[in-house]
């Protein structure tokens, strides 16, 4: 049997203007948002502002709190002024550890670098929440 | 079995010069042909090129309602994809986005996308997959366009 997604599970979250050290991630210590694991496909950035505009999105484990623990970078984009670059991220981001003694889910952390003009998407199979600003 | 889609349910939706519009599966009572539910349509990529000599053309898709006057964005994370091309340039974007059909009958709302082209000479494309025995219609209804050409407010079925 093949066990494929539900095309309605395709999500974009938006991302405008310069954001740091964002975390999204499918759970949060309360169980309300309980979807992964959750296969992150694309992002994009667009810069109609001045140079540089960047996006980083980078992979790790979040504890439900403020500490996010980096695996590893899996994504860098850079756009000119004017311009929309995007690139295909196959990750997937994984669903709360059951075997941990605290908290401990998947998550991605995005930043972005420009000015207030600076957009940028992500694009999963799945819902992501935004947990920590 | 493997379900594919038959290609004549991709197709692609063009879009030409500084434009306002509104993408939906059902345009709604006011339209002789909007007795059935049509939809999802997977709206799949879109592309953006800039044919002028001004940076710079962008096109942004946001998520809303359709009431058969008023788009009206999502409350919250509105922006579906947004596009800015430089002087001489094409780009392209993967989206997949579903968009549903009609939300409620009386009164009419449908979910809709908005396109809204900006700069000098832009034109794009969108391109959707519709689903197999769902929707096999898509229509757009022009808000606003720097060209004449098209009367305001009517839907305009994708072929």
């Amino acid at each position: 049997m093949i066990t494929g997604f539900y095309v309605s599970d395709l999500f974009t979250t938006a991302i405008t203007g310069v954001v740091s050290n964002v975390v999204y991630s499918a759970e949060d210590p309360a169980g309300n948002a309980h979807h992964g694991p959750v296969p992150l496909v694309f992002v994009d950035v667009s810069n109609t502002g001045k140079n540089p505009a960047t996006l980083t999105v980078e992979a790790g484990m979040w504890d439900g709190s403020s500490t996010f623990t980096l695996i590893k970078r899996i994504a860098y984009l850079a756009a000119q002024e004017g311009c929309t670059v995007t690139t295909m991220v196959n990750y997937i981001i994984p669903p709360r550890d059951p075997n941990a003694s605290s908290f401990s889910a998947g998550a991605i952390r995005v930043s972005t670098v420009g000015d207030a003009n600076v957009r940028a998407h992500i694009r999963t199979q799945g819902i992501i929440e935004q947990v920590i600003p | 079995m493997i379900e594919g889609f038959y290609s004549p349910d991709v197709r692609r939706i063009p879009f030409v010069g500084d434009t306002e519009q509104v993408l939906v599966t059902d345009p709604g009572p006011n339209f002789p042909t909007a007795a059935v539910h049509r939809g999802p349509v997977l709206i799949i990529a879109a592309d953006i090129s800039n044919a002028g000599d001004k940076n710079a053309v962008t096109m942004e898709i946001t998520r809303g309602t359709w009431n058969g006057t008023d788009f009206t964005p999502a409350a919250s994370n509105a922006s579906v994809a947004y596009v800015a091309s430089q002087e001489g340039m094409t780009l392209t974007i993967p989206i997949f986005y579903m968009l549903g059909g009609r939300i409620s009958t009386d009164p009419y709302v449908a979910y809709a996308l908005r396109v809204d082209l900006s700069g000098d000479n832009p034109q794009g494309h969108l391109m959707t997959q519709g689903m197999i025995d769902r929707a096999q219609k898509l229509y757009h209804i022009i808000l606003s366009t720097s060209s004449t050409a098209v009367a305001t407010l009517t839907p305009v079925e994708v072929p």
